[in-house]
């Protein structure tokens, strides 16, 4: 676990709802340099989280930087891992169609088993 | 065990920056060791040097600064948290041109790196939160 030579499993939770605290741009950050120190990473959009990357959202408006564009770039960035809880979407009448990045879900036994597998998780 | 804490809430807002300083406390009274503690977001007011606490309250700032003399453990500020938050080191006060700083020792401004690099180098990473 402490070879830096092996690339870890870090787990990235994003549980809030955008645009009201700093934290989506905050946990963005962690998770791009994750990625940029060579560690497999995982994005999963825990219960509010699912609002984070929904198509119907535009927060140009507001005067905070745009943190919806930047779920765009993910992949570009390593990033390809992002998965959501079938029952967050449910509970917010949403379907995966309304996700505007490629995201697949799990239930909740799934995501039992994503966080086993992981080494290190950040909450944001 | 090595652990690696991660802080981010304020020392007055939230009752998480005590959690963790009490954590630190317990566990480096066991066997195991704590390398870096990492404060992001309000976690970085913890290294502003000019907070002055009631005589009667815990000066919390004061106990993180102590803790990692005693010990060696590394306190890590966010700098783009900080940046944006008034807490500057001299090298930063002069880069913005500002007319004052406000790190306390032995704080340190360093990057978002420095957290990635302390989940990948420790057994355990330990964030406290709200």
């Amino acid at each position: 676990m402490t070879d830096s030579n092996t690339a870890l499993n870090f787990l990235f939770v994003f549980n809030k709802a955008p645009h009201s605290t700093p934290s989506t741009k905050e946990g963005l950050d962690a998770l791009l340099t994750a990625s940029a120190f060579g560690q497999n990473v995982t994005l999963l959009l825990l219960g509010d989280g699912v609002f984070q990357a929904i198509k119907s959202q535009d927060p140009s408006g507001l005067p905070t930087k745009n943190t919806a564009a930047i779920f765009q770039s993910l992949d570009m960035y390593g990033v390809e891992s992002i998965v959501t809880l079938d029952k967050s979407l449910q509970e917010r009448g949403l379907t995966l169609d309304d996700i505007s990045i490629p995201c697949s879900t799990l239930t909740p036994k799934e995501v039992k088993e994503l966080y086993s597998t992981q080494h290190k998780i950040f909450t944001f | 065990m090595n652990f690696a804490l991660h802080v981010t809430c304020s020392p007055y807002s939230h009752q998480g920056n005590l959690s963790a300083l009490n954590f630190a406390k317990a566990l480096l009274k066991t066997e195991h060791q704590l390398g870096r503690v990492f404060f992001s977001s309000d976690g970085v007011h913890t290294g502003c040097s000019l907070a002055v606490v009631p005589q009667d309250e815990i000066d919390i700032p004061a106990q993180w600064s102590e803790l990692a003399l005693q010990h060696n453990v590394e306190l890590i500020l966010c700098v783009s948290a900080c940046l944006k938050r008034g807490i500057l080191d001299k090298d930063e006060s002069i880069r913005y041109e500002k007319n004052a700083h406000n790190v306390s020792k032995p704080f340190v401004i360093s990057g978002l790196g420095q957290l990635a690099e302390a989940a990948i180098t420790s057994d355990r990473l330990v964030t406290f939160g709200v």
